[in-house]
C-alpha cells in the first residue's frame, strides 16, 4: 500500500537527492492509513470531448465490456470512465459514444443524446424524427421547448 | 427519461394471477438476490448498493402500479412510424419500450447453466425473473443517470466560475514568466481551479500552500473532486499529522510552515515544478517569511515557476517584491451591497478599556432588520465583533429580544468554543427566523458561512500585539483596516445582494489604515530568527522581507536565543540550537522536551510538551460549571498546571483504553474538548519521532508478539480500517435545522465576571500558543480583553421579563425536530464551511485515533505517567522549570494578606501579573504562600519573612489583555531553582546575599548553608552542562549500534545519579527571605570595578575556574553566571576578610577561614566523596566518562591507580593529595 512509502514522492524523473527525509514531517502514518485508492488506478486514456456541448472528461476504456465488471455488458461502443464519485472499482461511468448515424461523438447528457436501441444524437433525432416512435417524438418535443428557453440543462432528473 | 415510465412487464396487467405473488417477501428476495447479486455482479448482497436498489425497486413499483392505471385507459395505439431510409434507422424496434432506451445488458442469472447452479431458481417464474432484470437494469441505468449527471453539473459549475474565463490567460503569462501573481476575491474560484489548470497544462509537481491546515484538507478534497479523481490519489494535502501524498500525487496542498521545512531539507525544492502560494494577502508571518526565502530561491531554480494568489489587496506590493510580476486580476462574484453607516453614539460608547460594550447600537439594527423586512425574505445577519467578551455582551442582549420577537437564534463564533458549537453556525434556521451569528474576526476569511444577508460590523478587532521589550504579549482592540472593512461587507453579497451597517462614521472608514498590520510586525520571532539560522539565510536582519520586522522585535529574538543557548556569541547556531531548530514548537517547548530526554522522562514530557503546544482541552464555559468543577478537581495537580494537563491526559487514554468507557462523554462531563485530545495525542507522537530520529530517544524495538496475537492486531486493524472507509463513503455531517427553543438556554449568557475573563485570557492564550507551536496554521481569531464587572443589567432584566419555557406557543416550525437538510453529496461547496467541519464527529475520530495510535503503547505510558513518584515528579517540575526559565514570576510579599483573588506576581520585566484564572493555584493560593506563612507563624516580628519553602512561578507564557495574566504555571522552591538556572548570579562576601539575574534578591540565614549550597549548585549545573553536551553530542555522531548501546547506558546511569543529586539538592531546607529589587535597588546593587586587585589565592575556588575580578560588577567573575563579592553592601564591608573557624564536615579540617576560603576548600573536598556518591561507583564513574575525547590514562602515584582522567580532572586528582 502507498502509505509504506511516505517519502519525497514524484520525484522520480526529477533530478536532485529529492528522496529526503521529508517523512519527519509527514504523520509517520502507518501502512495503508489514508489510504483509500487501490494502487491499480485506471489510467486515463485520453480526453473525451462531446462534438455537441463540449463536455470534456478523462475517459479510461472505449468498449463494450468496461474493466472490472463481469456480469454487464454496453450495448454500444462507449467512452467509459472508472465512476470517479465511488470507490468501487467496478463501478463505471458512461461519458458517451458516437451517434449512430452521423457518427460524431457525444455525450449521454439529455441535451445531446438519447438511446434508443443505438445512440442517436439530437440533430439527428430531429432530423429524423418521424422514424422514431411516438413516445420519442413527444418526449425529444418535450425536451426542446425548455432547452430552448433555457441554453443550459435542467438539473431536474427525475426518476426514469 | 419521462417517456420510459411506462409499461414495465406484462405482470402488472393481470392483477389477478400475481395476487399470490409478494415481491415483499423475504424469501423471494432472498432468492433473487442469490441469482442475481453474486460476488461478480456489479450489485452485491448485502451492500450499501444492494439496500439502495431495494429502496429503488419500491418506488418503481409503485410508479409502475400508478402508471398501469393510466395506461389501461389509454387505446394502445402504438403504430408503426413510418419506415426509415437509412440503415441505422431500419432497424429500430417499432413497438416502444422502455428497455430500448438502455444501454446496458445484464449478464446475471442468465442461461439454464447458471439456474442449475444456482439451484433455487425453478422456484421464481418466468416473467417475474424477467421483470426483476429488468427492474435492476432500470437501476444501473438510473445510476449511470445520476452519476452522468453530476459529473455535467460540475463541469457547469467550474465553467461558471469567474476564474474559468482567466485560466488560459493566466497559463499564457506563466509561460513567460516566472512568478505571477493572481488576485480574486472570495468566490471567485482561483483556489480550487488553478491548480487544476496546471494539471491540465500538463505539471505534474504542483504544490500550493496554504495558511490553514483546514483549508489544505478542504480543498484537496474538493480539488480531488472536481478533477475526478476522488478516489484517487493525483490530489492530495499534507499537513502536520497526516498526508494522503503518495508517488501519483500531482498537486499537494499543504501549509506555508510545512513548506519551509521542505526547503530547510532541500533549499532548491527540487520536488516541486510549481509553487502557489494563496492568500498571501493575509500576511502571516509563515506566508511573509516564505516569500522572503523563494524570492532568493528563484534565481537559483529558473525553471520553477511560481503564483501567488492574493484577495484584491495591495496586489502591488506582491506584484514589485518579484520584479514587477504580472497580475491577473479575477473579478469576485459579489451581489450589490447597500451600506448603511450608524456610528455609535457618544454616549453608547465605551469611555474606558474597562467599560462593557454598549449592546443598544446593536440591538437596534436587530429591530431595523425586522422593520424592514418581512420575515418571509430569508437571509441572516452576521455580526462582527471584537472578541469573546463582546460577543457575550450582544449575545445577552440578543437573547430576550430573540425569545421574544421569535425571529431570531442567536449563535456565538469563535475559536475556543467547542467543535459541536461552532458547528452550528451552518445549521438552517426554521422558516420565518432568522439566523444571527456573533463572530470574532474568524468569520472575515477563514469560516465562510452561506446565506448571509446582512453584516453588522462593529469596526473592531482585537489583534495580538507583542511587546519586545517584556517579551508580552497584548491583546488589544484597534479599528480595523479599510481592507478588512471591505471584507466584512463582502461577507453579504456571496448569495444574493445584501445591506453592511457599519457602526462607525464614513470620516472613520476614511481614516483606517488601508492595510491590517502583518503578523510579522505583531509577534515574537525568536521560533523565525532560529528557522532562519538554521537555514543558512544569514543575518536575519538583512533578510529582504517583504515588509520588514521592527529590528527591536529581532534584537529581542537574537538575544533571547543567545540567553537560552541555541545561538553561540557570534550568533551562530549552537548544537542545541540546530536540535531546536529542527522541533516544529517553541523554543521553550523544545528545551523541554530535551532535558526530558537526558532524565528519562521522556513520556510524561512528551505529553506536558504536546498540550501546552495545542489549545487548551479545557473548555472554558464549563469553568463556572460546579459540576464540572467538582469532576476535574481530581485531574488537579498542585505543582501546577502542566500537571494538570498530564493528569487530564493520562486519565483519558486510561478511559480510552477501557473499552466499556465512552471517552467522548467523560470529557464532556468534565468539561473537556476531545478533540484536542486527540491533538495532544498526536503531536506527542510527532515529537516521539523526531527526538528518535535525533538519537534523542531510543527507538522503542516492537516487541516480539506471536503469531496469534498478531493476527488478532491484523485483523482489528482491518476492522477499523474498514470502519474508516464505510465513514468517508458517507462523509459529511448534514445541516440541521435549528430549533428556537433549544437555543434560548442553551448558549451561555450567565456566567459572571470571572468566569469570563478566565475565558478571554485563556482564548487569547489559544492564540498565542497556536502561534507558540510554529507550524500550527490557526487563525488569527481575535479574543477579547475588556472585563465584566457584573452580569449586564440589560440582559438579566430581560431574562427575567420572558417566563422561562416561553416558546410554547410558538410559530409554525420552531418545533421542528432536526432533520438533514442538503443533499449528502454535497455538490454544492463551501470552502469555509467546510473547514469547520472537517473535524469528523467524534466516533470516527476514535476510529482514526486507533488506527494512528498503539493504545497499549499510550495506555503504558499513561499508566506509567500515572505512578510517578515523588522524585521523578520533582525531577519533571525541574526540567519544566529549566526549559521555561526566564520566565519567571515571584509573589508579591503581600499576598498572604490578600483575597485570593487579588494575589499578585511580579516578572523581571512586569509588575502586577495576575494568575490566570484556570491556573490551580488561582483556586489554591496558599500553595504558592508556603513561604509567607510560615514566616508569619515563626514570629510577627521576623519581618524578614524568614522561611525554607519560598516559591516562584514558572509560566509558559506571559499575555496582558486587561490585566497580564501569567498563563500555566508550575511553582519550584525559589532559592534552588534561582541557583541552577539564573545566567547571572550576585553575591556579597559572606554569599549570604544573592541576586539572581539582577531582580531578585534572597537573604539567607546562614552563611555556611549559602555557601554549601551554592557551591552544591555549581557542581550540579557543571554536571548536567556536561550531560547534555554529551546528549547532543551523539546526536550529532553518527552511531554505531553497539558503541552507542554501551555509552548510552553509561550516559543514562550518570544522568540518573545526577537526578538524584538535583533532587537532593532541591529538597534541601535553608531559611531565607525573597525580595524584589526595586529599581533604586538594582540601580545601585553592584560595587562596581576595584581598584584593589586583591584575588588572594582563589585560583582554586570552583575546580580549575580561574576567578578574574568583574569589569563591570566589581567582586570575582566565578563562572560565567556567577560573580562573587559584587553586591554593594550595608552593612560590613570586611566580612570577605574576615576569617571564622570552621571545620570541614568531610575533612575534619578545623580552622579559619574567609568564606572564600571556605568555599575552595569545600570544592576540593567533596570532589572525592561526590564521585562515589551512592550509585555511582568507581566504575560506572569511569564508564560515563569515555566517551570523552579529552581523557587519557593517568596513573596516580600516590593512590597507585590507573585512572582516565582529563586534565582538569587530573589537576582535580592530585589536589585530593594535597
Amino acid at each position: 500500500m502507498r502509505g509504506q512509502d511516505q517519502g519525497p514522492l514524484w520525484t522520480e524523473s526529477l533530478p536532485g537527492p529529492a528522496r529526503a527525509q521529508e517523512g519527519t514531517w509527514q504523520s509517520r502514518s502507518e501502512p495503508g492509513e489514508d489510504m483509500m485508492t487501490s494502487p491499480s488506478e485506471q489510467e486515463p486514456k485520453g480526453m473525451f470531448e462531446c462534438q455537441l456541448c463540449g463536455l470534456t472528461a478523462p475517459y479510461s476504456y472505449v468498449g463494450q465490456k468496461p474493466p472490472n465488471t463481469h456480469t454487464v455488458v454496453l450495448l454500444e461502443e462507449c467512452h467509459v470512465l472508472k465512476d470517479p464519485f465511488t470507490l468501487d472499482k467496478d463501478k463505471f461511468l458512461i461519458l458517451g459514444s458516437p451517434c449512430s448515424l452521423c457518427n460524431k461523438l457525444v455525450c449521454v447528457g439529455q441535451e445531446c443524446s438519447l438511446y434508443y436501441s443505438k445512440r442517436f444524437c439530437l440533430p439527428c433525432v430531429h432530423e429524423n424524427l418521424s422514424a422514431f416512435p411516438q413516445e420519442i417524438q413527444q418526449e425529444v418535443e418535450k425536451r426542446r421547448a425548455p432547452s430552448k428557453a433555457a441554453s443550459k440543462k435542467s438539473d431536474s432528473r427525475t426518476l426514469l | 427519461m419521462s417517456s420510459s415510465k411506462r409499461t414495465e412487464g406484462k405482470g402488472y396487467r393481470e392483477p389477478k394471477s400475481s395476487r399470490q405473488w409478494d415481491w415483499g417477501c423475504p424469501e423471494t428476495r432472498s432468492q433473487l438476490e442469490e441469482i442475481f447479486f453474486g460476488d461478480q455482479d456489479v450489485i452485491r448482497r448485502g451492500s450499501e448498493d444492494c439496500r439502495k436498489f431495494w429502496a429503488f425497486f419500491e418506488r418503481l413499483q409503485t410508479f409502475q402500479r400508478s402508471k398501469a392505471g393510466l395506461e389501461a385507459k389509454r387505446p394502445t395505439e402504438a403504430q408503426a412510424p413510418p419506415r426509415p431510409r437509412g440503415t441505422a434507422l431500419a432497424d429500430l424496434p417499432a413497438t416502444y419500450d422502455p428497455r430500448y432506451r438502455i444501454n446496458l445488458a445484464l449478464l446475471s442469472g442468465k442461461g439454464e447453466p447458471v439456474s442449475e447452479l444456482r439451484g433455487s431458481r425453478s422456484q421464481l417464474p418466468h416473467d417475474r425473473l424477467a421483470e426483476f432484470r429488468r427492474a435492476v437494469l432500470h437501476y444501473l441505468d438510473f445510476g449511470q443517470k445520476q452519476a452522468f449527471g453530476k459529473l455535467a453539473k460540475l463541469q457547469r459549475e467550474r465553467a461558471a466560475l469567474p476564474m474559468a474565463r482567466y485560466g488560459r490567460h493566466l497559463l499564457q503569462a506563466l509561460q513567460e514568466h516566472q512568478v505571477v501573481v493572481v488576485a480574486g476575491d472570495t468566490g471567485c474560484g482561483k483556489s480550487t481551479q488553478v491548480p487544476q489548470y496546471l494539471l491540465a497544462a500538463g505539471f505534474s509537481h504542483v504544490a500550493c500552500t496554504q495558511p490553514r491546515r483546514i483549508a489544505c484538507i478542504s480543498l484537496a478534497k474538493r480539488v480531488s473532486f472536481e478533477s475526478l479523481s476522488q478516489y484517487g490519489s493525483q490530489v492530495g494535502y499534507q499537513i502536520r499529522f497526516e498526508s494522503t501524498r503518495s508517488p501519483a500525487t500531482k498537486i499537494v496542498f499543504l501549509t506555508e510552515g510545512l513548506l519551509l521545512r521542505q526547503i530547510q531539507r532541500e533549499p532548491g525544492l527540487p520536488q516541486y515544478q510549481v509553487l502557489i502560494v494563496d492568500e498571501v494577502h493575509e500576511r502571516h508571518l509563515h506566508s511573509d517569511f516564505l516569500l522572503g526565502v523563494l524570492r532568493r530561491l528563484l534565481p537559483a531554480r529558473p525553471d520553477l515557476k511560481l503564483i501567488l494568489m492574493s484577495a484584491t489587496i495591495n496586489i502591488s506590493l506582491f506584484s514589485s517584491y518579484f520584479g514587477h510580476a504580472p497580475v491577473v486580476q479575477v473579478p469576485g462574484r459579489l451581489f450589490p451591497i447597500t451600506v448603511i453607516y450608524q456610528p455609535v453614539p457618544k454616549e453608547e460608547a465605551p469611555t474606558s478599556k474597562s467599560e462593557k460594550l454598549d449592546p443598544r447600537p446593536f440591538l437596534r439594527v436587530l429591530q431595523a432588520i425586522d422593520h424592514k423586512y418581512p420575515p418571509e425574505e430569508r437571509g441572516d445577519l452576521l455580526v462582527f465583533l471584537s472578541g469573546m467578551a463582546e460577543i457575550s455582551a450582544v449575545l445577552e442582549a440578543f437573547q430576550p429580544y430573540a425569545a421574544h420577537t421569535k425571529r431570531w437564534v442567536v449563535l456565538p463564533l469563535h475559536s475556543a468554543l467547542s467543535i459541536t458549537d461552532q458547528d452550528k453556525v451552518f445549521d438552517v434556521a426554521p422558516p420565518g427566523v432568522r439566523k444571527c451569528i456573533l463572530s470574532t474576526n474568524i468569520a472575515e476569511t477563514s469560516v465562510t458561512i452561506d446565506g448571509v444577508r446582512f453584516v453588522l460590523d462593529s469596526g473592531k478587532v482585537k489583534e495580538m500585539s507583542f511587546d519586545p521589550k517584556a517579551k508580552l504579549q497584548r491583546l488589544q482592540e484597534f479599528w480595523i483596516s479599510r481592507a478588512s472593512a471591505e471584507q466584512r461587507k463582502g461577507r453579504a453579497g456571496r448569495t444574493g445582494p445584501g445591506v453592511c451597517y457599519r457602526l462607525y462614521a464614513e470620516s472613520d472608514y476614511d481614516d483606517f489604515a488601508p492595510y491590517p498590520v502583518p503578523e510579522i510586525q505583531r509577534v515574537a520571532l525568536d521560533a523565525l530568527v532560529l528557522q532562519m539560522k538554521s537555514m543558512g539565510l544569514g543575518d536575519p536582519r538583512n533578510f529582504p522581507f517583504i515588509e520588514p520586522p521592527p529590528a527591536a522585535s529581532l534584537e529581542t529574538a537574537i538575544v533571547y536565543l543567545r540567553d537560552q543557548g541555541a545561538l553561540d556569541a557570534s550568533e551562530n547556531l549552537t548544537p542545541i540550537g540546530t536540535l531546536l531548530s529542527e522541533l516544529p514548537v517553541d523554543v521553550v517547548i523544545g528545551k523541554i522536551l530535551i532535558l526530558g530526554c537526558l532524565f528519562d522522562l521522556v513520556e510524561p514530557v512528551l505529553t506536558m510538551a504536546a498540550a501546552l503546544s495545542v489549545q487548551s482541552p479545557f473548555v472554558r464555559s464549563a469553568q463556572s460549571n460546579l459540576d464540572c468543577g467538582t469532576a476535574r478537581k481530581p485531574l488537579e495537580s498542585d505543582h501546577g498546571d502542566p500537571f494538570t494537563l498530564l493528569n487530564a491526559f493520562n486519565a483519558w487514554v486510561q478511559v480510552k483504553s477501557d473499552r466499556s468507557a465512552n471517552s467522548r462523554k467523560w470529557c464532556r462531563r468534565r468539561g473537556l474538548e476531545e478533540h484536542r485530545m486527540y491533538e495532544i495525542a498526536n503531536l506527542r507522537r510527532q515529537f516521539k519521532g523526531l527526538l528518535q530520529d535525533h538519537g534523542l530517544l531510543a527507538e522503542a524495538r516492537p516487541a516480539p508478539a506471536d503469531s496469534y496475537s498478531r493476527q488478532q492486531q491484523h485483523r482489528q486493524r482491518r476492522e477499523l480500517y474498514q470502519l474508516k472507509r464505510e465513514h468517508e463513503e458517507s462523509e459529511g455531517r448534514k445541516r440541521k435545522v435549528l430549533r428556537l427553543e433549544a437555543l434560548e438556554g442553551g448558549s451561555s449568557s450567565d456566567e459572571d465576571a470571572e468566569a469570563s475573563r478566565a475565558r478571554e485570557g485563556a482564548h487569547a492564550v489559544d492564540i498565542q500558543v497556536g502561534h507558540l507551536a510554529g507550524m500550527w496554521a490557526l487563525s488569527p481569531d481575535g479574543g477579547s480583553s475588556s472585563p465584566l464587572p457584573s452580569p449586564c443589567s440589560l440582559g438579566a432584566l430581560g431574562r427575567q421579563a420572558m417566563p422561562t419555557g416561553v416558546p410554547a406557543g410558538s410559530p409554525a416550525g420552531v418545533h421542528l425536530q432536526t432533520l438533514s437538510l442538503t443533499d449528502p453529496e454535497g455538490v454544492t461547496w463551501q470552502p469555509g464551511a467546510a473547514s469547520l467541519r472537517t473535524f469528523p464527529p467524534s466516533p470516527f475520530q476514535d476510529v482514526k485515533f486507533k488506527l494512528r495510535h498503539d493504545m497499549g503503547q499510550l495506555q503504558a505510558a499513561a499508566s506509567s505517567a500515572q505512578d510517578l513518584s515523588r522524585d521523578q515528579l520533582a525531577l519533571l517540575k525541574l526540567v519544566l522549570g529549566r526549559g521555561l526559565y526566564p520566565q519567571l514570576a515571584t509573589p508579591d510579599q503581600f499576598n498572604g494578606c490578600r483575597k485570593d483573588s487579588d494575589q499578585f506576581f511580579h516578572t523581571q520585566s512586569k509588575q502586577g501579573a495576575v494568575l490566570h484564572p484556570t491556573s490551580v493555584f488561582a483556586s489554591n493560593p496558599d500553595l504558592l504562600q508556603g513561604g509567607q506563612t510560615e514566616a508569619r507563624e515563626k514570629g510577627r516580628d521576623s519581618k524578614d519573612g524568614l522561611s525554607s519553602r519560598h516559591q516562584l512561578l514558572a509560566f509558559v507564557s506571559l499575555l496582558e489583555t486587561n490585566k497580564p495574566y501569567l498563563v500555566s504555571c508550575v511553582r519550584l522552591p525559589a532559592l534552588q531553582a534561582v541557583l541552577l538556572f539564573s545566567r547571572s548570579l550576585d553575591t556579597n562576601g559572606d554569599c549570604s546575599r544573592l541576586v539572581a539575574d539582577g531582580w531578585l534578591e534572597f537573604r539567607l540565614e546562614s552563611s555556611e548553608r549559602a555557601t554549601q549550597l551554592l557551591s552544591t549548585a555549581l557542581r550540579l549545573r557543571a554536571r548536567w552542562e556536561e550531560a547534555l553536551d554529551r546528549q547532543l553530542a551523539r546526536q550529532a555522531q553518527p552511531r554505531s549500534e553497539e558503541r552507542a548501546a554501551m555509552a548510552l547506558k553509561a550516559e543514562r546511569k550518570v544522568a540518573a545519579a545526577l537526578g538524584r543529586d538535583l533532587l537532593d539538592f532541591m529538597r534541601s531546607k535553608v531559611s531565607y527571605s525573597t525580595h524584589r529589587l526595586t529599581a533604586l535597588e538594582a540601580q545601585n546593587l553592584y560595587v562596581g570595578p576595584q581598584t584593589v586587585p586583591a584575588a588572594p589565592q582563589l585560583s582554586a575556588v570552583f575546580g580549575e575556574t580561574a576567578m578574574s575580578p568583574h569589569d563591570t560588577k566589581g567582586g570575582y567573575a566565578v563562572t560565567s553566571f556567577l560573580t562573587y563579592n559584587c553586591l554593594m553592601s550595608d552593612t560590613d564591608l570586611y566580612s570577605d576578610c574576615l576569617r571564622t573557624f570552621w571545620s570541614c564536615p568531610h575533612c575534619s579540617l578545623y580552622m579559619p577561614f574567609t568564606p572564600m576560603e571556605r568555599m575552595c576548600h569545600e570544592n576540593t573536598c567533596q570532589a572525592a566523596p561526590d564521585q562515589a556518591a551512592p550509585g555511582a561507583s568507581d566504575e560506572e564513574a569511569e564508564s560515563s566518562r569515555q566517551a570523552s575525547a579529552l581523557q587519557r590514562t593517568y596513573h596516580c602515584e600516590l593512590c597507585q591507580k590507573d585512572l582516565l582522567l582529563t586534565p582538569t580532572e587530573i589537576l582535580r586528582h592530585r589536589k585530593q593529595h594535597l
